[in-house]
């Protein structure tokens, strides 16, 4: 039975592996037929935001992976929208298409899940 | 209740496993059930079979194995996370022509289904990030 499962990022990209990872448990939990949504939060964003080349540094580009999601059937994708503004960023600067949630509307979406998997 | 746990910290680099340990043994204790340990991220380490623990401390590897053997709780770690860390098991290490396998075998290793798996089928999800 396909259950609701929350992938919540909120560590910055490139400085640890645990976004990467967590996207990549995401992808498998797609593949699962489980019914997944992410959620990118305070430096998590910055895994969006557009002009990235991963290969500066030997990785891969975290943008190019987020963006990869929607392929995968993944599209319920969200950014915390006072993560967004604190650092100066809007919907435009981003690589995908997200939905931007106020704290309110992340506490509803956390409440819908049966399980959440943070970062 | 069925927990599954996730432990993403390396033990001794942080409290992330030692944590997770303390709250298993609790789980088990009060009477419900833990359907698997899934170690991610640095986690892994925690499947070492060459620590050797400080004598003032805890022997965080140890404990783990202990905890599996009485309650039969199965500890699951990510074979991606696992092998660019250096830690493979016998059949790991032969296939990657490496010496010795670096991994204690009470503990499996097992694709990142495993934690999908773990989480559908459990009550409760917890997660002890580093």
């Amino acid at each position: 039975m396909s259950k609701k499962l929350l992938f919540m990022l909120a560590k910055p990209p490139y400085r640890t592996p645990h976004g990467l990872e967590a996207l990549e448990a995401a992808l498998v939990a797609g593949v699962f037929d489980q019914s997944v949504s992410v959620l990118f939060r305070a430096d998590a964003v910055w895994h969006l935001v557009k002009g990235q080349d991963g290969s500066a540094i030997g990785q891969r580009t975290m943008g190019k992976v987020a963006a990869s999601l929607p392929e995968y059937d993944i599209t319920d994708l969200y950014v915390c929208s006072d993560s967004m503004q604190e650092r100066g960023l809007d919907l435009n600067d981003l690589v995908v298409s997200v939905k931007a949630l106020d704290q309110q509307a992340q506490r509803d979406l956390i409440a819908l899940q049966h399980a959440v998997v943070n970062d | 209740m069925i927990f599954a746990l996730a432990v993403h910290g390396a033990p001794y680099a942080s409290q992330s496993a030692d944590s997770a340990w303390h709250f298993a043994s609790a789980v088990l204790a009060a009477g419900h059930e833990i359907n698997r340990v899934f170690f991610y991220h640095d986690g892994v380490m925690s499947a070492g079979d060459k620590f050797v623990a400080p004598q003032d401390q805890d022997d965080a590897h140890q404990k783990w194995v202990e905890l599996s053997n009485t309650h039969g709780v199965e500890l699951a770690i990510c074979i991606a996370a696992a092998l660019k860390r250096g830690m493979l098991d016998h059949d790991e290490a032969e296939r990657y022509e490496r010496t010795n396998p670096t991994i204690d075998p009470a503990f499996t290793v097992v694709g990142l289904g495993q934690l999908i798996d773990a989480v559908v089928t459990c009550d409760r999800f917890v997660s002890f990030a580093a």
